[in-house]
């Protein structure tokens, strides 16, 4: 039952995150209706629409959010509630505990970047009387998880390093922007544009975007699977971490 | 069957039992044949580790106080002699009066039957009991 | 490493920075018994449990328990399954139901048992339904316990059981760690409550300062333990008695004071040849033995 537990301590964020993501959904394409187009732009294609309101920079930020507060929790945040000792104390490894949570946590953030991926094309017509190609919104789906995967994964270590509930809250927060930070002062649009996390799961990388925000090339492939290596590398080190704990 | 058991005392617990085990032999309110309680029961009951238990009864068994039977438990050790007899004498009793009945009904006084009863007994021929 | 103990340790120790909390601590426990563990507070007796179950690795030395390898996550896991461990905090998981804890932890083990758990959901009168978040302290205990004793391991690890229970279910305690040893599970819990270990155990280990300072049973305990207060007229002389046979040593004045631990009379006389003008004996309690350790200069 240790799937169970797994999803007990992340229902909240969770079931709060799916009803945030789908009252949005379904409220933009309802909008779209009165909304769109915009009356500045009135020849703004519906994809170039979608773009702005579910795939965009601010999107992507918030699905990030998201994912860093899925890989939140583990046995030091069980420490300060104080059942670690009992956790600890059931014949399991500690491995096994550490895989749950990331099974639990990614299939989660899955059912997450799946939401307006499927909510969009399929409620479009009804909605907004406006078609949308699944494969499209299924795209910007993958390109959301590939970057959702590495938060997700520095959330996972930064829970593994540190005690109590906030202290790992506010590192993984923080990351995103220290990142940043970091990118911007290495001047990093302009000699590595993939390693912008927003840019990347927004299409940026795809040379041919052009006013539609459709995409035209084949994924990113290489830097998604170098992201899902960095991923597991961190999931890695949290996994070392936690085995050799002193609780 | 109650004991009471010290923990401050500085004698052991176990042997606190024995004594108040081998006192409830000696003062009748156990007797030979009677049950005691199983080791986890007494154990239980008492609020004393299992292993008190199991040594009060072990030692009281190598004294011959206790007897173990297996699967039963411990019993106090001896025979209930007033038991056995009494059923062969009460057996032997009710016998006697069908016969002095008889003998009455049919007539004969007591000094009579007294008289054939002595003389059965004195002139008994050595018979082959059957 | 001898098979048949329960517990053992070899020359464990666990340092956290600067401070020794478990010393080369050479611990045996049996099986087939019930074992107290006494120590003051940061002697080192939680230390050593978290040691034994995994919790923590050790700085080094090891151990074994039930004769797996404590230092290999593989072993320790192996001989979790078989141990049922109430830990002091006695905290579980906050957002399930007591009826949620039980289904949850039944689930992890193969000894679970189903008539004992209704007898003590009954004993206990625990409300099912409701979240271990809304149980008081005492109600979270007795959850904590029955989430142990509810099995039939091989042996039962409790720290500091009776913390927080009133004198009812501390005897309701009691009664069940009796019971659990007579169906062969070997108990090992840490107490404060000298009368509780002094009803119900068989042997006592007591840590000070991370050492093993007391190893004995409690009949050894009651029978053969005798405080000696031995007068001499003059300075005592220095009398080399055996380190085993004594439990300490204290000089005041020309006043010596020893807890014997066996070969009493022996002592008896050789204090008397070394100059003794007076021998009194007197047996000791636990608590005496206890507090006579526990201030044992190191």
């Amino acid at each position: 039952m240790l799937w169970y537990k797994a999803w007990r301590e992340s229902r909240s964020r969770f079931l709060i995150a799916v009803a945030a993501v789908s009252v949005f959904s379904v409220g933009v394409l309802l909008g779209a209706r009165t909304n769109f187009p915009p009356p500045q732009a009135p020849l703004l294609p519906y994809s170039a629409f979608v773009w702005g309101e579910f795939y965009g920079n601010g999107r992507a930020v918030g699905f990030s959010v998201i994912a860093l507060l899925l890989g939140l929790g583990g046995l030091q945040r069980e420490r300060a509630s104080g059942s670690a000792p009992f956790t600890l104390a059931l014949p399991i490894t500690r491995g096994r505990l550490v895989v749950t949570r990331v099974a639990v946590g990614l299939l989660q953030l899955i059912v997450i970047a799946l939401l307006p991926a499927l909510i969009v094309p399929a409620l479009s017509p009804l909605l907004a009387r406006h078609a949308y190609p699944w494969s499209q919104s299924l795209q910007y789906a993958a390109l959301f998880m590939s970057w959702g995967i590495v938060w997700f994964a520095i959330a996972f270590l930064w829970s593994a390093l540190f005690r109590g509930e906030f202290t790992a809250a506010v590192a993984a927060i923080l990351t995103p922007f220290g990142y940043l930070v970091l990118y911007g002062a290495s001047r990093g649009d302009q000699r590595f544009p993939g390693a912008n996390p927003f840019t990347m799961m927004s299409g940026g990388l795809d040379r041919h975007l052009g006013g539609r925000m459709l995409l035209t090339e084949p994924l990113p492939w290489t830097a998604m699977s170098v992201l899902v290596v960095i991923a597991a590398a961190l999931l890695f080190g949290a996994w070392r971490m936690t085995v050799r704990q002193n609780f | 069957m109650n004991f009471r058991i010290n923990t401050t005392s500085t004698q052991p617990l176990y042997l606190q039992l024995t004594q108040q085990i081998r006192h409830a032999i000696d003062t009748g309110v156990l007797q030979p044949g009677d049950g005691l309680p199983g080791i986890r029961t007494l154990a239980e009951q008492l609020v004393v580790s299992p292993n008190t238990v199991v040594k009060a009864y072990s030692e009281l068994e190598h004294e011959g106080v206790l007897e173990m039977r297996h699967g039963s438990g411990a019993f106090v050790a001896g025979r209930k002699p007033s038991k056995v007899k009494s059923d062969r004498v009460r057996q032997a009793q009710e016998r006697m009066r069908a016969v002095v009945d008889r003998l009455q009904d049919d007539g004969f006084s007591e000094e009579e039957i007294q008289r054939l009863f002595e003389a059965e007994l004195f002139f008994r021929a050595p018979t082959p009991r059957r | 490493m001898n098979d048949s103990w329960i517990i053992e340790t070899d020359a464990l120790t666990k340092r956290y920075g600067a401070v020794e909390a478990v010393s080369t601590l050479d611990l045996r426990v049996g099986a087939g018994r019930i074992t107290g563990f006494l120590g003051r507070n940061g002697a080192g007796k939680s230390s050593t449990i978290k040691m034994l179950l995994g919790m923590s690795h050790p700085t080094s030395g090891t151990g074994r328990v039930l004769g797996h390898r404590i230092d290999d996550a593989r072993a320790n896991r192996e001989a979790r399954r078989h141990v049922a461990y109430v830990a002091e905090d006695k905290q579980t998981y906050a957002y399930m139901t007591v009826r949620q804890m039980i289904a949850f932890t039944r689930s992890f083990y193969d000894d679970w048992r189903p008539d004992v758990e209704a007898r003590l959901l009954r004993q206990y009168e625990l409300p099912i339904h409701r979240k271990v978040k809304a149980l008081s302290k005492g109600m979270r205990t007795k959850l904590a316990l029955l989430l142990a004793l509810a099995r039939r391991p091989r042996l039962l690890i409790l720290d500091e059981p009776s913390e927080g229970l009133d004198p009812v279910s501390i005897e309701q305690l009691l009664q069940s760690l009796v019971a659990a040893a007579a169906d062969e599970t070997a108990v090992f819990f840490s107490s404060h409550q000298i009368a509780e270990v002094e009803r119900i155990a068989d042997h006592v280990c007591m840590l000070d300062r991370g050492r093993l300072v007391l190893d004995a049973s409690l009949d050894a305990i009651r029978q053969d333990f005798r405080l000696l207060e031995i007068g001499f007229a003059h300075e005592p002389p220095r009398v080399d008695w055996p380190a085993t046979d004594v439990g300490s040593i204290r000089t005041t004045g020309r006043q010596v004071r020893i807890l014997a631990k066996c070969n009493v009379d022996a002592m008896i006389e050789r204090a008397y040849g070394a100059g003794a003008v007076s021998v009194e004996t007197s047996a000791v309690s636990l608590r005496e033995v206890f507090l006579d350790q526990a201030t044992e200069q190191a």
